[in-house]
């Protein structure tokens, strides 16, 4: 993911922020269009963006009216507002126009960049079939699981908890979650049953068992094996 | 005086077709009376000899009366009696004696009194008598159509009154028909009308209605006086509303306007001095942190323009205080949003799920460089609550923002969504922080309560973080709980009852 660079188109009127915003992108890898005039957003192509940053209130055409007009014209790129006036009714309104998210200004540039993240990575997980971290590789719709290439031998349970992570890499799973959806609700489905079968699934993994991290307080969660 | 006026002038109106009508009425009566007691006069003349004098000798055949003769009675009265226009005559009746023995004629009775004269016609309605006159055409048409008697009134020169055209019970020769005239010499008392009683009756009523409507416009004048006087107290004081006619209706429908007018004008001071109170506090809050933001920034432009590079620490703080002022800044709107009152909150289907990894990436800046981890987990499929997403948002930001705050150096925020049962949500927010001692704890969640370890800790907090949580939570039907989290922190838990999803199609 790291070596595909995503274009960014965002509309923010306001000079400081813009830059800023900009800057942060580029420092996360992004390649990002600014425009500051609602008319000239407009007249952009939504298709040629993965992603657009909104300001609702923008000279020119309003935040909302560009938003109607690339889901009118049947684009369904990811479109996250940011908005200054923290109204629910604005935020309502934009997620019924088909906004996906949206960032309430103050905000710290890691906040939308972590947002951006969350919305860029979510189609390809849909697609998903195949889930790669480290030298793990999670074949889900087959069922089976490769570890640098060979073969590894789960049991249901192993490989149902496995595929619970692999479906959102880089979440965190609760322990809770993983009881009651993984677990044979007939054996008690305690955590602590829990825990017992991470840490064979851990060993059967072997190097690349601490891509099956523990998160304090949460549960687990499949991370690159470089963390 | 322009509602007397047109008071009077109603009364004048109704009045005068009133009066005509009754002075119509009487006349008709009158007239009626007339021509019953001429036609009575006719035959009763014509019965007691009229008639074979009459047929005797028609050409010369009349009849002239004086004074007026009423009632059938004639006989009892003095009736000077002539033949027409001539005096060789016998008298046909006995009391009654040639006046002074000698001819009167027409005139003469004219200028003296009334004069009643009477004629007879033939069948087809012609007299044998030269002299006397042709009734008029709508008499002699009534008493064609069958009508026995017929009366109208008589207009000439020398006075004016009633004449009537009776047929007679005999039906046949020269005398089948009678035609009276009774001639006032005067102005006739049938068409005189009492003209100045009919302008006093008036003017009486006139008077009587413009001095009844004295109350009534001194109540009016009074009532806009005293609605004038209460719109100048902006409606503190009510209206006199005694009474029970209209009048007092308009004073207390007037009360009742004014009474919420008062209180929209009282709802607006209150609203004026909310803002107020707020724009100070909200002024003095943010003053302070903004000032501490300040000195951060300072240091660091300094530490810079020695060469030096910015000192961890300055920045860390620069960033908390910063943060902070956001959190506080959205806080005090959440308090205005409550105080204003529930149409003031934006209920909406919300993603709860979102919300959790909104308010956990919006505190990642917060922690770490605290070295304090925070991460959350959500179920895969959306859960959804109907709520205002800004207050919910708020509540849920500040419980966490306390989770990482108030904890230590490389301590541990959790925040998990679950379903705990079919129908629930639950929110945890679980650090191993220093906690709150047990006292604390069963505290916490009653309003503007704040540890004393925490002011002195952190004495720029303002406490209003959980004061809003726990009436975002209460406002939402959500239970919000405080406990001991496992891990020696604390655990704040918020529990709902889920919504069924929306069914607008997600994009
Ligand atoms: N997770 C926590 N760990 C330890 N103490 C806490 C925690 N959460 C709350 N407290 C205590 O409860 C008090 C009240 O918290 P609250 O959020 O209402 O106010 P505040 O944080 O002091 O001010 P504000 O949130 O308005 O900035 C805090 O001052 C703190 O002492
Ligand atoms: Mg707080």
């Amino acid at each position: 993911m790291a070596n595909v660079t995503h274009r960014i188109l965002l509309v923010e009127d306001d000079a400081s922020l813009g830059r800023q915003i900009v800057k942060s992108m580029e420092e996360a890898g992004f390649e990002p269009t600014w425009l500051t005039d609602g008319d000239a957003a407009m007249r952009e192509s939504p298709r040629a963006f993965a992603l657009i940053v909104l300001d609702l209130m923008l000279p020119g055409a309003y935040g909302l009216d560009i938003l109607k007009h690339i889901r009118a014209a049947g684009n369904s790129v990811p479109v996250l507002i940011l908005s200054a006036r923290n109204e629910t009714r604005d935020k309502v309104r934009a997620l019924e126009l088909g906004a996906d998210d949206f960032v309430t200004k103050p905000f710290f540039p890691e906040e939308l960049i972590a947002r951006i993240r969350a919305r860029i990575r979510r189609p390809s997980l849909e697609a998903g079939g195949l889930v790669r971290a480290g030298g793990l590789e999670v074949d889900l719709a087959a069922r089976s699981v490769k570890v640098d290439g060979e073969t590894v031998e789960l049991t249901r349970v192993e490989f149902d908890l496995l595929a619970a992570l692999a479906r959102r890499p880089g979440a965190a799973v609760a322990r809770s979650w993983l009881a009651d959806n993984v677990l044979d609700p007939d054996r008690e489905g305690t955590e602590r049953t829990l825990d017992v079968h991470v840490s064979r699934l851990r060993r059967k993994l072997g190097a690349s068992g601490k891509c099956v991290a523990t998160v304090w307080g949460v549960g687990y969660r499949l991370a690159e094996a470089s963390e | 005086m322009r509602l007397r006026a047109r008071l009077a002038l109603t009364v004048l109106a109704a009045a005068a077709p009133l009066l005509a009508g009754v002075a119509w009425l009487r006349g008709d009566l009158e007239r009626r009376d007339a021509d019953r007691a001429l036609r009575e006069f006719a035959l009763v003349r014509m019965e007691s000899g009229g008639r074979d004098r009459c047929e005797a000798d028609p050409a010369f055949f009349a009849i002239t009366a004086s004074p007026l003769p009423r009632a059938p009675d004639v006989g009892g009265r003095p009736v000077v009696e002539l033949g027409g226009g001539s005096s060789d005559l016998p008298a046909p009746l006995p009391p009654v004696p040639p006046e002074g023995g000698a001819p009167a004629d027409v005139a003469t009775g004219a200028a003296t009194g009334p004069v009643t004269q009477l004629w007879a016609y033939a069948d087809d309605l012609t007299s044998m008598n030269p002299r006397a006159p042709a009734p008029p055409d709508e008499l002699v048409a009534t008493l064609r159509s069958g009508g026995d008697a017929a009366g109208a009134a008589y207009v000439a020169a020398g006075g004016s009154g009633r004449q009537v055209l009776v047929r007679t019970p005999w039906r046949g020769g020269p005398c089948a028909f009678v035609f009276v005239r009774r001639i006032d010499p005067a102005p006739g008392e049938f068409a005189s009308f009492p003209i100045w009683s009919a302008v006093a009756l008036v003017a009486a009523m006139v008077g009587v209605v413009a001095f009844a409507a004295g109350s009534v416009v001194r109540r009016i004048r009074k009532l806009t006086a005293d609605v004038g006087r209460s719109a100048d107290q902006r409606y503190a004081s009510p209206v006199d509303e005694r009474g029970a006619d209209e009048i007092s209706d308009l004073a207390r429908a007037f009360n009742a306007a004014g009474h919420e007018i008062r209180g929209h004008l009282d709802d607006m001071a209150r609203r004026e001095e909310t803002l107020r109170t707020f724009l100070a506090n909200t002024t003095h809050d943010v003053m302070t942190p903004l000032a501490v933001l300040q000195g951060h920034l300072s240091a660091m432009r300094k530490q810079a323009a020695e060469g030096r590079p910015a000192d961890a620490e300055t920045a860390t703080a620069a960033v908390e205080e910063a943060h902070y002022l956001g959190s506080l800044v959205h806080n005090l709107s959440a308090v205005a949003k409550l105080d204003a009152g529930p149409r003031q909150v934006h209920l909406a289907p919300m993603r709860v799920d979102e919300v959790v990894q909104r308010v956990v990436e919006r505190h990642w800046p917060l922690a770490s460089p605290r070295a304090i981890e925070i991460e959350c987990a959500v179920p895969e499929e959306p859960v959804w609550f109907d709520a205002d997403v800004t207050l919910f948002e708020q509540a849920v930001s500040n419980v966490v923002g306390n989770a990482v705050r108030y904890n230590r150096a490389g301590g541990h925020v959790a925040v998990l969504l679950e379903e705990p049962s079919a129908t629930e949500f639950s929110i945890r927010v679980i650090d191993d922080g220093p906690g709150v001692s047990d006292e604390a704890l069963a505290k916490l969640g009653s309003r503007e309560y704040r540890t004393d370890e925490a002011r002195r800790r952190n004495p720029e907090g303002s406490g209003l973080g959980l004061d809003i949580a726990r009436r975002v939570a209460s406002f939402h039907r959500v239970k919000l709980s405080f406990r001991k989290s496992e891990y020696g922190g604390l655990e704040v838990e918020f529990r709902g009852v889920r919504s069924p999803a929306p069914r607008i199609s997600a994009a």
